[in-house]
């Protein structure tokens, strides 16, 4: 009986299968390490990140299907003295921008930075909060680094990463992103925090002037937006205070971007 | 059969995540890992998730989707050894 249990018990099973599994597991992550493999993998799931987006533009519009007709109407309304508010801003934006072009070149100032309009793929939540993907495709010039912005003076991120013909864009929002910039009001220098979420903080003394709605904007060559103070909270216990702040754009609603070429 | 059924649920782990959001990765892969005998496919659908999205630079932010695959099948061996429930694929 003795003999008929220590020979009928289960034979302890030899993970060697994991082990091989994870070998081949572990010269994958060396592959990825690699560019072309990278672009590879890139390009086969560039289509999937395409489609997704496509389903979420489309699954926002559901609940405009199910709109009340004279919500609509008050809606069209709306935006059609916001187009005409909208089409007498872009006239003077373009004649400003024309004189700053002139004086730009007569007193011999570095041209404006070159931008290329790119589509972008992905966007939260089909990829992780505070990057997007955007599509090279059209220019493989694009570099690490490069920035990243929504709108002609409002920056929101920079390229993290480049393969085949997606690029990563990592926000200004990022956890642990650190941007150095000034409050638009007052031209104090602020450094300012990804905190995640679309959020960025900001943490200075006491009594330092920054109120709700102050803008910080990043210098260089031109100067951009890329944040907006939401709430100030005061700890007089500590003698600080932490600005919360929030991305310019609503990422969520952001179909084309631009990005700088010259830096 | 079993094995198309087999291969089609672990392409829907890189599927799905990749059209629809990076976080279903992790329920889905626990559960083609309930119902899938050593499901060490999700190990290479991890690395692949890896190489695509951007999470961070540190170790596990570069390698999150590898470690828990890794870890979610240690933890199916180790549970198949001490409690028995029937897997299908």
């Amino acid at each position: 009986m003795t003999y008929l249990i220590q020979t009928t018990k289960r034979p302890k099973k030899t993970p060697t299968k994991f082990f091989i599994v994870l070998i081949v597991a572990g010269l994958l992550v060396v592959l990825g390490t690699l560019k072309p493999v990278r672009s590879v993998f890139s390009n086969i799931f560039s289509p999937l990140f395409k489609s997704g987006n496509y389903f979420y533009d489309k699954f926002g519009q559901i609940p405009k299907y199910f709109s009340d007709k004279d919500d609509l109407v008050e809606e069209n309304n709306l935006l059609r003295s916001q187009s005409e508010d909208w089409r007498l801003a872009v006239l003077d934006y373009e004649s400003l921008k024309y004189e700053n072009q002139k004086l730009r070149e007569e007193l011999k100032l570095k041209p404006i930075d070159n931008f290329v309009a790119v589509a972008v793929t992905a966007k939260p939540p089909q990829v992780p909060l505070d990057s997007i993907f955007i599509d090279t495709n059209f220019d493989n010039n694009l570099e690490e680094g490069g920035l990243v912005l929504a709108s002609d003076r409002v920056m929101i991120g920079k390229i993290a990463e480049k393969s085949g013909n997606q690029a990563i864009v990592k926000l200004n929002s990022f956890v642990g992103q650190i941007s150095y910039g000034y409050v638009a009001r007052t031209n104090e220098p602020v450094e300012v925090e990804g905190v995640g979420g679309g959020n960025l903080e900001v943490r200075v003394p006491i009594d330092f002037d920054i109120i709700v709605g102050d803008k910080i904007m990043v210098g260089g060559s031109s100067e951009y937006l890329i944040a907006v103070v939401g709430v100030v909270d005061e700890d007089s216990s500590s003698g600080f205070k932490n600005a919360m702040m929030s991305l310019p754009v609503d990422i969520s609603k952001i179909g084309i971007v631009f990005v700088c070429q010259n830096q | 059969m079993f094995l198309v059924f087999r291969i089609l649920s672990s392409l829907a782990v890189v599927v799905i995540p990749i059209m629809f959001g990076w976080w279903l990765f992790f329920p889905l892969a626990f559960i083609f890992a309930c119902f899938v005998n050593s499901p060490y496919e999700i190990i290479f659908v991890g690395v692949l998730l890896d190489m695509v999205y951007y999470l961070g630079d540190g170790f596990i932010h570069t390698y999150l989707f590898l470690i828990f695959s890794i870890c979610l099948v240690m933890l199916v061996m180790f549970m198949s050894d001490k409690i028995y429930w029937r897997r299908f694929l």
